[in-house]
């Protein structure tokens, strides 16, 4: 390693050794030694910004604190986290929903608050998973085409579903499949044609 | 006839599969073109990024209502698609209708799936083999040398099986080794007498008129394209009953514009096509224009699918278990039914698309925490899907009209769609459910689900007839060469001139009637006959 020379000492030692002018230019080689320099600004730069939802927490709208509190929970047994894999409650997915179901169609609204509202008076939120089975067991159906007729079955159905593409679709289940094929979840996105 | 800023023989509405094939025909053989399409021209670099899903406003959800007739729309490609908000169409209450369009230089080819199977003789002459309906004034004899040229062109990809339901073609020879599973599933249909193939596809990531016919059309010099420019009315001069001219609207700014023409070429896709002839009305004309036989609208078909009919899983492949080379691909069921036997229940016949290797849907496993988790493992990268596609029956009943209360954002009259199916469609969806099942369960899968709902007309997007052609003038719009009976100078080149379609997707033969009329069109002008 060479003998570092401190900075002070190391310009005394230059400027009594050569001439003004070359002193000069040598002053400006110690200066860029020390900070690279500048890059030209780029025309229309592509600068680096940060997704909203990695620095605020999203305010509720939709759902009532109970109702919330219900799907959470909800989320927390029908999709937990499962090792190294967030589950639908670290993924913010019922956060999502709360922000989804705001804009959506008046009969999956009614269907939601409703479903939600018959687990909460079940107190759905306090029990444990075995309790909560018998609520939940519309889920256990086999699978057909159609939705099922009856609303609460059908909530169910919806809630499921809706939740677990907003869990995988989520920032946070994309860091969690990194070297996946396709686990980032990218895509060729149309902007606006006009 | 008005001064001509233009100096083209032939003007063209549309810029998808029909008008680009006239486009790349006709200038080609050094007749001056211009096309009108409705749609802007896009710039692919531009206009399209990678993006990461949960970066998307709606995660990935599509906003809410945004597209409440197209199911193809995801929130990657939506704005690619058409909204109703401005270009609304009606349909009775219980009786939706998914109308499902793109208007770009390029049309629906700048999205469609790439299959390309010829139509046969039971297509073309469907009337004479089982009695319902009406033939093609074609057959497959005078399609074929077209079939010929254009699956190079489009670098079709497939194999030949030399059945007569499903005609050879000049492909590509895909000689790919099938997976285990697929040649399972394979031996299973051959024990039922069920015929398969492989996917017959155009080749590359596009195989659009963007990318194989305008670019080519457009180097001859002789191809201008317009694009913004919607066609409100096709004009007619009142002496001769000719076509002589479209009153057209810039689609950005509203303005209005005529424009004179000495031969128009209409492929503006199937139902738009339709429309403009019906709102094309005159004294000379007043039922729209080339609908002196009053069947202009009628006959509206298209394909019925069952999507995902059977899912299946392959069991060796379970708990990510499956050996190199079990898993993977897909192939084609070609047409089996009607053919030398008849079914009671039902005319015609239904084909398959099959896929392997894939997961399942959430919803198609019953169960919710750790089960669910364990079980989706279980499967995932194991399941076999069939998705049905089917013929469906021609009929007059099913039609499209003018709406006189409905207008676009341009104040164009909008269409009115009724087109139900019947218990033919449902009857033969059944039977493709219970097939593919016994198929399934043949080659050792085990069955997850089955289903035979269909999706709504239209969905397919594949819609056709409504502008049939046919020999006698008084049940048809257009001659054999897309040529409208009533005025000489139009040709109708699109999907809108099917009188049959079978379970095969129609691009290929819209692109091959399309070069056959254009070859017809400049022979006729060649003749001084237009």
């Amino acid at each position: 390693m060479s003998e570092r020379i401190p900075r002070r000492r190391w310009i005394k030692t230059v400027s009594t050794s050569i001439p003004v002018a070359a002193a000069a230019a040598a002053q400006q080689t110690v200066i860029q030694a020390q900070s690279p320099p500048p890059v030209p600004p780029a025309e229309r730069p592509n600068l680096e910004v940060t997704v909203l939802d990695t620095v605020g927490d999203p305010i509720l709208h939709f759902f009532s604190k109970d109702q919330f509190a219900t799907l959470r929970r909800l989320a927390d047994i029908l999709l937990p986290a499962d090792g190294a894999m967030p589950g639908a409650v670290a993924t913010e997915a019922p956060e999502f929903l709360d922000f989804y179901l705001a804009q959506s169609a008046a009969d999956r609204q009614t269907r939601y608050k409703a479903g939600l509202d018959r687990l909460s008076g079940a107190g759905f939120a306090n029990l444990d998973a075995a309790r909560s089975a018998s609520l939940l067991s519309p889920l256990l159906t086999a699978w057909t085409y159609h939705p099922p007729t009856d609303e609460y079955a059908r909530f169910l159905r919806e809630v499921k579903e809706d939740l677990f593409r907003a869990m995988v679709n989520s920032r946070q289940f994309a860091e969690t499949q990194g070297g996946r094929r396709g686990g980032a979840g990218m895509n060729t996105y149309w902007h606006v044609l006009d | 006839m008005a001064s001509m800023k233009s100096d083209h023989d032939v003007l063209i509405i549309g810029s998808g599969a029909s008008g680009g094939m006239a486009a790349y025909m006709l200038a080609k053989a050094g007749v001056k073109v211009l096309m009108l399409d409705a749609g802007p021209s896009v710039d692919w670099d531009k206009k399209r990024s990678m993006k990461a899903v949960w970066d998307l406003p709606y995660r990935g959800f599509n906003q809410p209502g945004r597209f409440p007739h197209v199911t193809q729309a995801s929130e990657f490609d939506a704005n690619m698609w058409i909204e109703e908000e401005k270009h609304p169409y009606s349909h009775p209450d219980d009786d939706p209708y998914y109308w499902v369009r793109i208007r770009m230089i390029g049309g629906k080819m700048n999205r469609w799936g790439r299959a390309s199977w010829r139509l046969s003789n039971y297509e073309f002459k469907a009337k004479d083999h089982d009695g319902f309906g009406d033939n093609w004034p074609i057959s497959l004899e005078d399609i074929a040398p077209f079939y010929k040229r254009v699956e190079p062109l489009f670098r079709v990809s497939g194999r030949n099986e030399g059945i007569p339901q499903l005609p050879d073609g000049n492909l590509i020879m895909d000689e790919s080794r099938d997976s285990l599973c697929v040649q399972r599933f394979i031996d299973s249909a051959k024990k039922l007498g069920v015929p398969t193939t492989k996917a017959r596809r155009a080749t590359g990531t596009l195989a659009s008129s963007l990318n194989l016919l305008l670019p080519d059309a457009l180097a001859t010099g002789n191809l201008k394209i317009v694009p913004d420019a919607i066609v409100r009315e096709i004009t007619t001069d009142p002496n001769t009953g000719l076509a002589n001219g479209v009153h057209f609207v810039d689609r950005r700014n509203r303005r209005e514009y005529n424009i004179p023409a000495k031969i128009i070429v209409l492929g503006a896709s199937t139902l738009e096509s339709t429309r403009l002839l019906l709102n094309s009305k005159s004294p000379r004309h007043p039922n729209g224009l080339g609908n002196s036989s009053g069947v202009l609208g009628h006959y509206l078909f298209d394909q019925i699918y069952v999507k995902n009919t059977v899912t299946a899983v392959v069991p060796e492949a379970k708990a990510g278990k499956a050996p190199r080379g079990l898993m993977g691909g897909g192939g084609y069921i070609v047409r089996f039914r009607n053919l030398k036997e008849k079914q009671a229940k039902f005319l015609r016949g239904y084909t398959y698309d099959f896929y392997s290797g894939h997961g399942p849907q959430p919803g198609q496993i019953s169960a919710y925490g750790a089960e669910f988790y364990r079980q989706f493992r279980d499967i995932n990268g194991a399941c076999f899907g069939m998705t049905t596609m089917g013929e469906v029956l021609a009929r007059k009943e099913n039609h499209v009209r003018i709406n006189p209360k409905l207008q676009d954002a341009w104040g164009i009259p909008a269409l009115h769609i009724e087109h139900r199916y019947t218990d033919n469609e449902f009857n033969m969806a059944e039977d493709a459910m219970n097939m593919g099942m016994e198929m399934a369960k043949g080659a050792g899968f085990e069955i997850l689900t089955a289903h035979k709902e269909v999706v709504p007309p239209g969905e397919s997007i594949h819609e056709l007839g409504t502008c049939r052609m046919g020999e006698n003038p008084k049940t048809s719009v257009l001659n054999k060469w897309n040529q409208a009976h009533d005025v000489k100078n139009l040709f109708v080149v699109d999907g809108s001139s099917f009188v049959t379609g079978g379970a095969q997707n129609p691009t290929l033969t819209i692109l091959s009637l399309t070069m056959r009329a254009s070859e017809y069109m400049m022979d006729q002008k060649k003749k001084g006959n237009l």
